[in-house]
């Protein structure tokens, strides 16, 4: 058996590296159905229900499962100490996790698995957007290189080298993966195409770092690692989700993410001083602190004539009323209000008018999942 | 027992007056004009008055008249809970009225709920003292952050009546006056018998009985409950100093200073009472310590007929102090022991005796709290308790008893956790 340590050797090493990733991969799958769960009962409609498009109703047949079958795995994983035995799951459920268990037979003389599972292959314009989606009946997966070999009913080659995969493996909902085509060719009049799934972020169009917000500082708001524009399209395709991220406050001129801090109640300016106040403990006095000083250099309560006093164990420094640099406002405290540095609106947090933030999900499927449907 | 009583009655019918006068007497020289006297005095006065203006068709319905600028402070300790209700009915009650919730470093939420209530309105400001200090230094906190005229000092479990804000800063009318006290009344009246007790104590000894020494003169006291100071006076003395007591010590010092202290009986605050026996004999040993502590020690210079601004009301009051918490006390205690000693076999009628002159007492004063009363429902639910009320007052006269004797004795007030041990530390030990 000449193949068996190199495929055990790649199953281990494709395990630990799943394993490694499996904990925030998980959990981020987890909280996006939750989301996508919680979403379901807010807004009517999501990306699958508004999808009008064949392939992903054909794909999304057993979407109904999603929120439900899935709601166990959401809610075990919410909870920290719960997540280990998700994963424990995972590897057991995994027929390449771990040592292989015995009494499975595998072929080890062959190294390509035919998978026959429909599929779609939607290639990636230049631009990112999505083209135009192709069915097909299954793909081959080489286990060894770990490439996969698409048929499709096409006469023209595609006129990317980057596709997106869709197919319903686990019977319950799509999976989708980024696909690098390294080579494609014409054979008894279909079109064949060979290439990798892009694991690698940086190389990935979809990749959770691009689909999740990001505080973008020139803009003073949250955008994504790709246009929204590209990624609208591939969400009305059903191929990445919407959830919610955060609600977040924002200014009511120019919905920008305003700065909060401690204003002066009459103008929100931020620009005040505090006198400092003195409270002597012995007479319960509290003035300022210029009051309190004496020529000498020392300090003595102007209530009642203690002389020497010393901080800590005869009084405290207490913050007393603003005065504002700004505006005639003084004598009060200062109140939590909001200034937006991109129209320079000064605002209070109850004017801030309140908005969304979004993050993409993108339901990963890799080269194991397609070996894991083809046995 | 029917026959103890035709016993009882038979041997006070065969008393002759004088006999019945002199054993009457420790009760009608001495608890007769402190408690009653005063009462029926004020009803009479204000009977003759108000048959006087009918007769000559003067109108004397109260108008608010005065409108000076009123800053609420309200510092508390772990009031969380209660704190937003008392805003709530502070809110709209007066114009252009502020509000200063002081937190003295409370352990619960107290910052987070005023803050919460400061957000949605601009007449609220929360001052959070970075540690607990004592309720003194936590009312002094508040004043540099107001300019009003008038300020009050509300408890944070306590509900103003409707225009208690009103009547309570009208004295203010007369510049003599510099601090008016609110009137308390209990708003658990129904809990228990405790707070039943306390219910008409408070009717008779505060509502009534400030009534009557204010007209006298002799008014000491401004309950930290519900008080109104004029800023400027305060501010310009220091405002509270430590505690326990520091309601009234701040009311003798503005005495001291010359300035009037009176009473707005119908500026009513509902303040919850203790419902427990224990809560009530710590409450009351804390009030005696004070009375000693101040009228006694601190501010015995107001009856130095030399200090600069004497009075010979400011006299009279201490006097009243001394011989209701210090010489009544001891004597009645004398009295009873004297009258154990010499037991014979009518001293269990002449107690008897003594009960009835008391409930006697108790019916007149009933009817003269009904007489001025606005919540004449609550007195006559309460009126069954009044032949248990001697009771009340008699263990009330041994707890003075007690307290008066150790804090003459040994100062435990300067032990008292009402004011944090760093504070206790280095404050004077009159
Ligand atoms: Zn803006
Ligand atoms: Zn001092
Ligand atoms: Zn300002």
């Amino acid at each position: 058996m000449p193949t068996s340590p190199n495929f055990k050797r790649v199953a281990t090493k494709r395990g630990r590296g799943s394993r490694a990733s499996a904990l925030p991969n998980n959990a981020s799958r987890a909280t996006a159905l939750a989301n996508h769960a919680q979403r379901d009962s807010v807004l009517p409609t999501t990306a699958f229900d508004a999808s009008p498009l064949p392939m992903t109703q054909a794909l999304a047949s057993g979407n109904s499962d999603l929120a439900s079958g899935n709601s166990d795995l959401a809610s075990s994983v919410s909870a920290p100490t719960m997540s280990a035995q998700v994963i424990r799951q995972d590897e057991s459920a995994h027929p390449l996790d771990g040592p292989a268990p015995t009494g499975r037979r595998i072929n080890t003389t062959i190294s390509t698995q035919s998978v026959r599972c429909a599929m779609s292959v939607i290639p990636v314009r230049i631009d990112q957007t999505p083209g135009e989606i192709c069915e097909t009946p299954g793909c081959t997966v080489d286990r060894v290189n770990g490439t996969i070999s698409i048929t499709m009913q096409r006469d023209e080659q595609l006129p990317t080298r980057m596709v997106v995969i869709a197919a319903n493996l686990n019977g319950r909902f799509p999976t989708f993966a980024t696909l690098r085509i390294a080579d494609q060719y014409r054979m008894d009049g279909q079109l064949r195409i060979e290439g990798t799934i892009v694991n690698e972020p940086a190389d990935d169009f979809l990749s959770a770092q691009k689909l999740s917000p990001r505080i973008e500082a020139q803009n003073f708001s949250f955008g994504y690692g790709a246009p929204r524009e590209v990624l609208k399209q591939w969400e009305s395709i059903g191929v990445i989700r919407r959830y919610l991220v955060d609600r977040i406050l924002t200014c009511p001129g120019c919905n920008s993410i305003p700065t909060w801090r401690n204003a002066c109640p009459g103008c929100g300016s931020a620009r005040f001083e505090t006198r400092q106040l003195i409270h002597h403990f012995a007479c319960a006095h509290i003035g300022e602190t210029h009051s309190f000083e004496t020529p000498e250099g020392g300090l003595s309560c102007p209530k009642c004539r203690a002389k020497h006093l010393i901080v800590g164990a005869d009084f405290q420094y207490t913050s007393g009323p603003l005065e504002c640099l700004d505006c005639a406002e003084s004598g009060c405290q200062p109140v939590l209000g909001c200034m937006c540095h991109r129209c320079m609106h000064r605002f209070a947090p109850s004017e801030a008018t309140e908005m969304e933030v979004h993050g993409y999900h993108f339901e990963r499927m890799d080269l194991l999942d397609l070996v894991a449907a083809s046995q | 027992m029917d026959t103890i009583l035709k016993e009882w009655t038979y041997w006070i019918s065969s008393l002759h007056l004088n006999e019945l006068l002199l054993i009457l007497s420790p009760i009608l020289l001495v608890d007769g004009p402190r408690y009653l006297l005063g009462s029926l005095l004020i009803a009479l006065s204000d009977g003759i008055n108000q048959c006087w203006d009918w007769v000559t068709r003067r109108d004397r319905s109260p108008t608010f008249s005065h409108a000076p600028s009123v800053c609420v402070i309200i510092a508390g300790l772990n009031e969380a809970d209660s704190l937003p209700r008392t805003l709530e009915s502070l809110l709209g009650t007066y114009p252009g009225l502020q509000t200063i919730v002081v937190d003295d470093g409370s352990t619960d939420e107290m910052t987070q709920v005023a803050n919460d209530v400061a957000v949605t309105r601009n007449d609220l400001s929360v001052i959070t003292m970075p540690t607990r200090g004592g309720k003194s230094s936590a009312l002094n906190a508040a004043l540099p952050f107001t300019s009003a005229d008038i300020v009050i000092c509300v408890d944070s479990d306590s509900h103003l009546a409707e225009n208690a804000i009103w009547e309570v800063v009208q004295p203010f009318a007369d510049a003599s006056v510099a601090a008016v006290s609110g009137s308390i009344q209990i708003r658990n009246s129904f809990t228990n018998l405790v707070s039943r007790f306390q219910s008409l104590e408070y009717m008779r000894c505060i509502f009534i009985g400030r009534m009557f020494t204010c007209r006298l003169g002799t008014l000491g006291i401004a309950s930290g409950a519900f008080a109104a100071f004029r800023r400027e006076v305060i501010a310009q003395m220091g405002a509270w100093d430590v505690g326990p007591g520091e309601d009234a010590d701040l009311v003798l010092r503005i005495r001291k200073a010359g300035h009037n202290v009176v009473f707005a009986p119908y500026a009513q605050c509902l303040t919850n009472a203790v419902t427990k026996w224990s809560a009530l004999t710590r409450q009351r040993r804390r009030w005696e310590w004070a009375v000693v502590t101040l009228e006694m020690r601190k501010h015995l210079d107001l009856a130095n007929p030399l200090q600069k601004n004497f009075r010979f009301n400011n006299l009279l009051m201490l006097m009243d102090r001394w011989a209701y918490s210090v010489v009544l006390q001891y004597s009645f205690a004398a009295y009873i022991i004297w009258v154990t000693w010499h037991f014979h076999e009518h001293t269990l009628f002449q107690f008897g005796l003594f009960y009835a002159v008391y409930v006697c007492f108790e019916i007149l004063q009933l009817l003269v709290v009904l007489l001025y009363s606005m919540d004449r429902r609550t007195v006559l639910k309460l009126a069954w308790i009044m032949p248990f009320m001697p009771f009340y007052y008699l263990y009330l006269r041994l707890i003075t008893l007690w307290a008066v004797t150790e804090e003459l004795v040994d100062r435990p007030s300067y032990r008292d956790s009402f004011v944090p041990q760093h504070v206790r530390q280095v404050t004077w030990h009159w």
